[in-house]
């Protein structure tokens, strides 16, 4: 199932001015990326245990972090609205399209409320759907099952990406910086341990992962 | 809208890592216990696989949340001052209980929240077969729920109201029972300190568990002993005593029909019957130790007090020190010593309605001075009157009154939410609910407004301190599930 719409090095457009110019990168800053929450636990917390299937536990994390992120982007959508958020973005160089093989068999080029609601609603079917998240006691996962989990975490990272790029004044506003921080801290932990998203589609984020990833090494 | 996220997310924060430091730690037990025996490779392997399915088990279990969606609910069978109790049924395993559902705002505005957190401690750390069984404990925003095994027939109050009196040798059973079921709590160390009829419910064979643990540790509800201790300050030495006495014409007739009806019959009617009785927000003192009011310090001994209160009312039909109001019950309990009298019935057909000697010396036991009174089991058990009960066994012996069922879903000997007549003794409680409920929004509304300017001037403060509504922190790490595999 592939997935168009990562144009990067795309040359800016006449987007909406970036009025948030000087806010985009404030995440970086120190004083907010040392409000994250227990950094130290997070190393260990994404770390299969000891005789743990594999499958068991990318299938609680993948719920557990789509929860955050619902959780997380819920909180603004009164900011991330089609007028202010015409185009699902991560920033000015990377947009992202809708596809899903079923209402849009070509990428299309809708909103971010529109994109995300369209992204959790395909999330959430696929949680709720025993054959790939099998819920009761004995059935057991697809064969195919750690890509279906790629898929998912490729897709949830363009949320987190949507609300660094454009939301994080709002987040500020709300006090959750330092919920969002260590959601995604957590996030991208989980997503090295496994290695579920390839590099190239962090881009939009790279220099906040590098320098969260050098904290928590600390 | 309510945007807050912080205590969802501590909660799961809290949860994840606590859920990892256990399972190191049942990790580590298991390479102890295998390192101990001595196993051939064999065993050894087979002990391995069966712990890892467990965990995993556990582990699917995480994922698939407890949320209140899960639970259908079928009908209403509780009202309290701060929410409602269900009959719910858990959609994806079948199961039945007790939905209790409370507001948090609402429970931040009575004063309740310690109350409801031991309640749920309580409830999660119990192993005992003498309390109501916890399967879940949840929250959303608004919301705490409690999942609670569903007891069928009813509480004990309604049992006596219906029933008046009962004979001796029904009572001991009942007595007996609820003397275990404190105990056991007695033995987690909590003392309960408000108990009383309405505490204790009756299974579908007529044997007793003790629910409703909110006052057991006595941080909550402080007002309330507090308002009882003033009124009783100002009043006890203008106010006097009272005997309660039972109203004569009307209730030795009760009793004596009631005696004369046959247990069946008994059962059905008070069934349907129509109950009524006043539920009050207040709650009473008609059980309550002296020293709770006297704000000496208090032990144990003020359940075994209780239990004497309860035991002279399953016997007589009316509690020792009961009043027309709270006051005046305060002030009887107060001078107890002149209050309390053994009932004597001199008329033939009352006669039989005169406790035996062994009965009232029980009572007297307990309902005692701290330095005489009862404080243990093993005392009970010593007891002339309780001489030849099987102790081991209270729960396998048939009970007196059984529920009639016609289903696991049968909520008959609860009331009808729907029918006004049985809607009437809540009145007290529904119009306390409405004015706690104009409360909220009014709180609700000062917190936004204070939010918004919090929001303009406190960019600094430390974030996880800074929320719309800080109590709500309280409620972290609520959230618990039944393991069946751990419970008996």
């Amino acid at each position: 199932m592939s997935f168009l719409g990562l144009s990067s090095n795309k040359p800016k457009t006449s987007k909406k001015p970036l009025h948030a110019s000087t806010l985009q990168k404030q995440y970086l800053q120190k004083e907010y990326a040392e409000q994250t929450l227990g950094s130290g636990n997070l190393r260990l917390a994404v770390h299969l245990p000891e005789g743990e299937d594999l499958n068991e536990w990318l299938a609680v994390n993948t719920v557990d972090f789509f929860n955050q992120i619902n959780m997380l982007y819920g909180t603004i959508t009164e900011f991330c609205t089609p007028l202010d958020c015409p185009v699902m973005s991560a920033g000015s160089k990377y947009e992202y399209h809708w596809k899903d093989d079923v209402h849009f068999k070509k990428p299309a080029r809708v909103s971010a409320p529109v994109y995300v609601d369209h992204l959790m609603s395909w999330v959430q079917s696929q949680l709720d759907n025993e054959a790939i998240f099998p819920s009761k006691l004995g059935n057991e996962f697809p064969t195919d099952f750690k890509t279906v989990v790629k898929d998912i975490f490729r897709r949830l990272f363009r949320v987190y990406a949507h609300i660094y790029a454009t939301h994080f004044a709002a987040i500020v506003s709300l006090g959750e910086e330092a919920h969002l921080n260590t959601s995604f801290k957590h996030f991208i932990l989980f997503v090295k341990e496994f290695n579920l998203i390839d590099p190239k589609e962090l881009a939009p984020l790279a220099d906040l992962i590098e320098s969260l990833l050098a904290q928590a090494k600390n | 809208m309510d945007t807050n996220i912080t205590e969802d997310f501590l909660d799961h924060y809290i949860d994840l890592f606590s859920y990892l430091k256990k399972r190191q730690e049942r990790l580590q037990t298991l390479k102890r216990d295998l390192l101990r025996q001595k196993l051939s490779l064999k065993e050894y392997e087979q002990a391995w696989m069966e712990f890892q399915t467990q965990e995993s088990v556990r582990l699917r279990q995480r994922r698939t949340r407890t949320q209140v969606i899960q639970f259908q609910i079928l009908t209403q069978v509780g009202q309290g001052g701060f929410g409602e109790v269900f009959l719910a049924r858990k959609i994806d395993t079948n199961e039945l209980c007790a939905l209790k559902r409370m507001s948090k705002r609402h429970l931040h505005l009575q004063d309740e929240v310690q109350h409801i957190l031991t309640e749920r401690d309580i409830l999660t750390s119990t192993r005992s077969e003498w309390h109501v069984r916890l399967l879940y404990s949840f929250q959303d925003h608004q919301y705490v729920y409690l999942a609670m095994e569903f007891v069928q027939g009813g509480d004990l109050r309604t049992m006596l109201t219906a029933r008046g009196v009962l004979r001796e040798e029904d009572a001991k059973l009942y007595f007996a029972e609820m003397a275990m079921a404190i105990d056991a709590l007695h033995q987690q160390g909590y003392i309960h300190r408000d108990l009383k009829p309405e505490n204790f419910l009756i299974d579908c064979k007529g044997h007793l568990k003790l629910t409703d643990f909110g006052l057991s540790k006595g941080q909550l509800a402080e007002s309330r002993i507090e308002a009882m201790k003033a009124e009783l300050r100002k009043v006890k030495d203008s106010v006097e005593p009272m005997m309660p006495t039972l109203r004569r014409g009307a209730s030795s007739m009760m009793l004596h029909d009631l005696h004369l009806q046959q247990q069946q019959q008994q059962q059905q009617e008070f069934k349907n019957e129509g109950i009524r009785r006043a539920y009050s927000i207040v709650g009473s003192a008609d059980y309550m130790a002296p020293e709770i009011l006297a704000s000496k310090g208090y032990d144990f001994g003020v359940d075994y007090w209780s239990l004497g209160c309860i035991l002279f009312e399953f016997l007589c039909g009316y509690s020792p020190f009961q009043a027309e109001d709270t006051r005046q019950t305060c002030v009887n309990v107060w001078h107890w010593r002149k209050v309390l009298q053994r009932p004597v019935y001199d008329t033939k057909e009352n006669l039989e309605f005169n406790l035996s000697d062994e009965a009232w010396d029980l009572i007297t036991c307990l309902i005692a001075n701290r330095e005489n009174r009862y404080t243990t089991v093993e005392q009970l058990k010593q007891h002339p009157w309780l001489e030849g009960l099987d102790w081991d066994n209270l729960r396998s012996m048939p009970a007196s009154f059984v529920p009639v069922l016609a289903t696991p879903m049968d909520t008959s000997y609860f009331d009808d939410f729907s029918n006004p007549d049985d809607m009437v003794g809540y009145k007290d409680v529904l119009l306390h609910q409405a004015q706690v409920q104009e409360a909220e929004q009014a709180d609700a509304a000062a917190t936004t407004i204070l939010a918004t300017a919090m929001r303009a001037t406190s960019r600094h403060l430390p974030v996880i301190l800074q929320t719309q509504d800080p109590w709500k922190r309280a409620f972290v790490g609520f959230t618990f599930r039944h393991h069946c595999n751990e419970s008996r």
